[in-house]
């Protein structure tokens, strides 16, 4: 690599971080170090909001993504826009307007003290599980690109966000997510940039836009054609505006890693206007993540790309396999050259053809490569012993061989950004839910300077946990679809019990924390024992569960505001 | 922090992004039928 991309990764992380946290020096006391002392402004805040939803998956998982589906994945965000109009009308103003440190005291204040420890719980134990996705990613960049072990880099990238969180707070995270937004947007518009001009001569923009599409990558919207498909496809209009709803109303307004940056605003007004910043940008970012997906897909029908995007790895288990499996591994890669090759005649003659172009044989020679790639995939997963893919290797394998000089520095930057602008969030989240809600909640005559020593160690705490985390996760399948995963199952019930509070005014009490609890049980009921794979669905030619997960989110609020209400009209009839 | 906007200029900001919500739908919808 060229010495002025070691500039770029090197100084503009530094140059980020030290930057946020001589920002962060005026805030020293509680509020200050919790909240930034609730001085921010909607600008920096959104951009906060934004860069705390943006972690390296962001870049990583998602043009991968794209790479493999298309822009389906898009669906997840078009509720956006709605879930903040709903949100600045109701949580925003009460969060704010109450002064509280976390989203949870308003339950033990509606309710009472379980129901904010149950909700407070729940949180730490998502968020736990969460954070450890968030330096998974990047770490396989610094795997690629320096040769770093991931066990290395992962407890590099984990020790520099919690240093700078316990050191400035919360003011140093949004204060470097500001700018790791910015870079994060010069990162995303230099890669489309680089891939466009990557085509071959003779294919431009519009033709790339039309292999692309002929080759199924730019369905943005799709309506299912039936039930059973808008429930167990997450790729829809419907799962999208109900489910994906349901979705952003928990992560925005139940998930303390997204109240906190809004609850530093310097007013109501900031706090609302911080959320307009996503409602308006989200979109059209994710769109331009996953159309890069899309043209790196069209980029590789004219340049050769391995049947396997973990090429290191799989060099070197294919070189302990036995002879009669590296024999096999060869002819599988010939075949896939031969695809490959008959792939791109087939594309290069659907340009020459024009407007009149007719997609079917570049579909059939689109599928063959897929089937080759399917079979390489398995081969890798058989001789690696994992079940482990290569989705998240797919955009940095295209960075890595095709961005020119200075460019390649700043994607990398942007990916390392993007993991700590979305970590140092989630830590300082965690602490300070962990210290107001758990500790101080049992300790009330906790002084504020003790408060906010407890809050550093708690950040040092969440932050080892995040390193021991994401050593696990890698299992779990595509990073963007296991964060996700994680989330509906728990924002649902968490987003329910607000609910609960807000619309039905004869509960309360231990309405709260029963409701929350039963909302919980009936996610884990769906996920464990509904979607188990005995009840699985065909859908598209694949076998998928029978609820996607998106709807999760539904069922955990209508469990919390079903059981809730049943107990409050229960609790009324024994007393007539 | 007690100085809030106007509640009607607010409910202009919710009208505007429903719109844009709506609308950035209906461009995906074109756009998947003239490229998908």
């Amino acid at each position: 690599m060229h010495w002025f991309d070691w500039v770029m990764i090197i100084a503009l992380p530094v140059y980020v971080v030290t930057d946020g946290v001589r920002r962060s020096r005026q805030h020293k006391d509680l509020e200050g170090f919790l909240l930034a002392g609730r001085s921010v402004r909607w600008w920096a805040v959104g951009m906060s909001v934004m860069a705390t939803q943006a972690s390296a998956i962001t870049m990583i998982s998602i043009a991968s993504h794209g790479y493999e589906h298309g822009l389906r994945w898009l669906h997840a965000y078009l509720a956006l826009p709605f879930a903040m109009v709903i949100l600045c009308v109701t949580v925003v103003p009460w969060f704010t307007r109450a002064r509280v440190f976390t989203a949870y005291e308003y339950l033990e204040r509606r309710f009472d003290a379980p129901t904010r420890v149950l909700a407070s719980i729940l949180f730490l134990i998502s968020r736990g599980i969460a954070v450890g996705t968030s330096l998974y990613a990047p770490s396989i960049v610094l795997n690629l690109v320096l040769g770093i072990p991931q066990f290395t880099a992962i407890l590099l990238m984990g020790g520099v966000s919690a240093a700078y969180t316990i050191f400035g707070g919360n003011a140093a995270v949004i204060f470097t997510d500001v700018k790791q937004m910015v870079v994060m947007f010069l990162g995303i518009g230099c890669s489309l940039y680089a891939v466009i001009a990557g085509l071959p001569e003779g294919v431009g923009f519009g033709d790339a836009m039309s292999l692309a599409g002929a080759s199924n990558r730019l369905e943005a919207i799709h309506l299912p054609p039936d039930a059973k498909e808008a429930f167990a496809d997450k790729y829809n209009l419907v799962a999208a505006m109900v489910g994906g709803m349901f979705h952003f109303l928990g992560y925005f307004g139940a998930d303390q890693s997204q109240v906190q940056r809004y609850l530093a605003s310097k007013s109501v007004d900031h706090a609302k206007a911080s959320l307009f910043v996503s409602a308006f940008l989200k979109v059209p970012m994710q769109f331009a993540i996953l159309l890069l997906g899309a043209l790196i897909y069209v980029f590789y029908m004219f340049t050769p790309a391995p049947a396997v995007f973990r090429t290191g790895d799989m060099d070197r288990v294919v070189a302990q396999a036995p002879a009669a499996e590296q024999q096999a591994w060869n002819t599988l890669q010939q075949d896939y050259r031969a695809a490959v090759d008959q792939r791109r005649e087939q594309a290069l003659a659907f340009v020459a053809q024009g407007e009149n172009a007719d997609p079917a044989a570049l579909q059939q020679a689109n599928a063959r490569v897929g089937e080759l790639r399917g079979a390489a995939i398995k081969t890798w997963r058989r001789l690696a012993q994992t079940k482990e893919g290569d989705g998240d290797f797919i955009f940095p394998h295209f960075f890595l061989a095709n961005l020119p000089i200075g460019i390649l520095g700043l994607v990398i930057a942007a990916i390392f950004v993007a993991a700590m602008s979305s970590l140092d969030a989630q830590l300082n989240s965690l602490a300070t839910s962990s210290v107001m809600d758990l500790w101080v909640k049992a300790r009330p005559a906790t002084t504020p300077d003790r408060i906010v020593r407890l809050s550093r160690w708690a950040t040092l705490f969440w932050g080892a946990f995040a390193t021991t985390s994401a050593f696990f996760v890698a299992n779990l399948g595509q990073m963007i679809d296991v964060v996700n995963l994680i989330g509906a199952m728990f924002y649902g019930s968490l987003f329910g019990v607000f609910l609960l509070g807000w619309l039905f005014p004869a509960t309360r009490g231990s309405d709260g924390w029963i409701g929350l609890a039963s909302g919980f049980t009936a996610t884990l009921f769906t996920h464990f024992v509904i979607n188990r794979e005995a009840n699985w669905v065909r859908l598209d030619g694949s076998m998928v569960p029978p609820v996607g997960y998106f709807w999760y989110n539904v069922i955990g609020c209508a469990g919390v505001l079903v059981v809730g209400n049943v107990l409050a009209l229960a609790r009324r009839r024994h007393r007539a | 922090m007690n100085e809030e906007t106007d509640p009607k200029v607010w409910r202009r900001v919710y009208i505007t992004t429903v719109v844009y919500g709506v609308l950035t739908i209906a461009v995906l919808w074109w756009f998947t039928a003239v490229y998908d």
